[in-house]
């Protein structure tokens, strides 16, 4: 079966985590967010699968390449241009790219599926599939209850009896919301569907193609069902699939590497003497990093891949990036490290390379030169402060 | 600002008054300094540490680096903080710099090299000033 990933999106809200990767790479316990729905998709028998792309497609291009390694067959649909020998971004919205790719190749000739690159969701798509060939319907959208009081995040769904759906309501209030039933970002559709769509343009996919198909009458359902459903849209709810993933409430998701001691998995290639440092998990280290005897690692955490945690170190409820060097001086409590910042789990960013902090975190292959405060500071934190 | 004069006054000088960036206000149990920047950074450190020697120099063994402006400081900032603190301890043991009105970014900077743990902090002047006892 054929199914899309929506993959083009900048991925503002979650700055600075996207500033130098796509939405969709954006690594989960050390694993690319848009893995877990290719993951899913395989699991549900969607084996040809067309990423659309647009901001730093390339990235997502080099890592999932053709899909063989993923066991699927994966194809690219860049939305934009180039100019002066550069990729430039120009999205047409979910809706305007599926529109894009049938008008190039016919591509979609059965029902086919659709959903986003940057949600972690275990939805069960064989029985959304069952729901949608028994409506006959030519699209169906899975809907997600949540809690009354976070609707105004939130397009609202409002459905009929007989499942429809019939209506709209972006971000209401709490008082005013008719539903509380969201849209959770995955659809599928017959290739009828996309005749509603005009080519050439760009068309969104909640905001346009969906009211379109409601006010013509065409037969778009609502499934709600019960799954785990977590969109990585902002810097708390990265936190919280973070959490959620290492504690083991998302059981569907295996966690990568080998547990080499209760709560506590690592990559291959990793240097670090458990009866030496003080680790308690539930802790992922990535392949290639070295956490040196007397560092202190407190779960949930991960230590992405070729870092160092030195000694001394304290890191408790962290995410570490790839490439981090941790010094022994750093005491890092509800972080994300990430390149040159560190963001506290509530969205406040602190940019280490401005503050002179590299001396504390710093990128792992950085050859270390301090100026005179930074060895003043050193000096005085070794008699001090650790 | 430094300009074109020889050597920018500081506290204690006659004729000194108190520039753009520091207010210094003399307290019956400490002397409170108060960068009036919102960034101590290494345009502003050199004349932080400065100001901070000078008063160590003039005998000041109880000090308070009101941080109220303040809402980034950067390593050549700390380290203005910490070589004064030195100079401090070097001339008395119980000499302390203690700090009042830190912001939130400011604590989230001290924590990461848990120097919260050096430099006490305080929710106002008053009682970081009535903390030297």
């Amino acid at each position: 079966m054929k199914a899309v990933i929506l993959a083009a999106g900048r991925g503002t809200r979650i700055r600075p985590l996207s500033e130098s990767v796509p939405k969709p790479m954006i690594p989960v316990i050390n694993k690319p967010v848009m893995e877990f729905m290719l993951d899913l998709l395989r699991q549900h028998g969607f084996d040809q699968i067309i990423v659309s792309t647009s901001y730093l497609a390339k990235e997502i291009e080099h890592y999932f390449r053709d899909g063989s390694r993923f066991g699927v067959d994966i194809a690219y649909s860049f939305e934009g241009y180039h100019a002066d020998g550069r990729p430039v971004p120009d999205g047409l919205g979910a809706a305007g790219g599926l529109k894009k790719i049938q008008d190039q190749s016919r591509f979609f000739d059965d029902t086919f599926a659709v959903v986003c690159g940057d949600v972690i969701v275990d939805v069960d798509l064989t029985r959304a599939l069952e729901f949608h060939r028994h409506k006959r319907a030519i699209a169906t959208m899975l809907l997600k209850e949540v809690p009354r009081d976070e609707v105004t995040r939130y397009g609202m769904v409002e459905t009929a009896a007989d499942d429809r759906i019939t209506a709209f309501q972006e971000k209401p209030s709490p008082e005013a919301a008719r539903s509380t039933t969201v849209n959770a970002g995955i659809y599928l559709f017959e290739p009828q569907a996309l005749d509603f769509v005009p080519s050439g343009q760009r068309f969104d996919i909640a905001y346009e193609f969906f009211p379109r198909l409601v006010e013509f009458e065409a037969a778009l359902y609502g499934l709600p069902l019960p799954f785990t459903w977590i969109d990585i849209g902002r810097i708390a709810d990265y936190w919280r699939a973070t959490r959620m993933i290492l504690n083991g409430e998302m059981n569907f998701i295996r966690m990568n590497g080998r547990e080499m001691a209760p709560g506590v998995w690592g990559g291959i290639n990793l240097a670090v003497d458990l009866d030496r440092v003080n680790i308690r998990g539930p802790v992922s280290i990535g392949s290639s990093s070295r956490i040196e005897p007397g560092a202190t690692i407190i779960g949930p955490a991960v230590i992405g891949r070729n870092s160092v945690i030195e000694s001394g170190a304290r890191v408790e409820s962290c995410v570490i990036g790839d490439y981090t060097r941790i010094s022994g001086f750093a005491n890092l409590f509800e972080k994300i490290v990430n390149g040159q910042f560190c963001v506290d789990c509530g969205g406040a960013t602190i940019d280490l390379a401005s503050a002179g902090y590299t001396f504390v975190v710093d990128d792992a292959r950085e050859r270390r030169r301090w100026t005179e405060d930074q060895r003043t500071l050193i000096d005085f934190l070794r008699l001090n402060a650790c | 600002m430094l300009n074109n004069r020889e050597r920018e006054p500081v506290p204690g000088d006659r004729g000194y008054e108190p520039s753009s960036r520091f207010e210094v206000v003399p307290a019956d149990r400490a002397v409170v300094i108060k960068p009036n920047a919102s960034r101590v950074d290494i345009e502003v450190a050199p004349q932080f540490r400065h100001a901070l020697l000078q008063l160590v120099e003039q005998g000041h063994r109880s000090l308070v680096v009101d941080m109220s402006e303040v809402n980034f400081i950067d390593s050549s900032g700390l380290g203005a903080l910490v070589s004064a603190l030195k100079a401090l301890k070097t001339q008395d043991r119980n000499g302390d710099i203690r700090l009042a009105n830190v912001q939130q970014p400011v604590v989230a900077l001290l924590e990461i090299i848990r120097l919260q743990r050096v430099f006490t902090s305080y929710a106002s002047v008053e009682q970081a000033v009535s903390s030297f006892t």
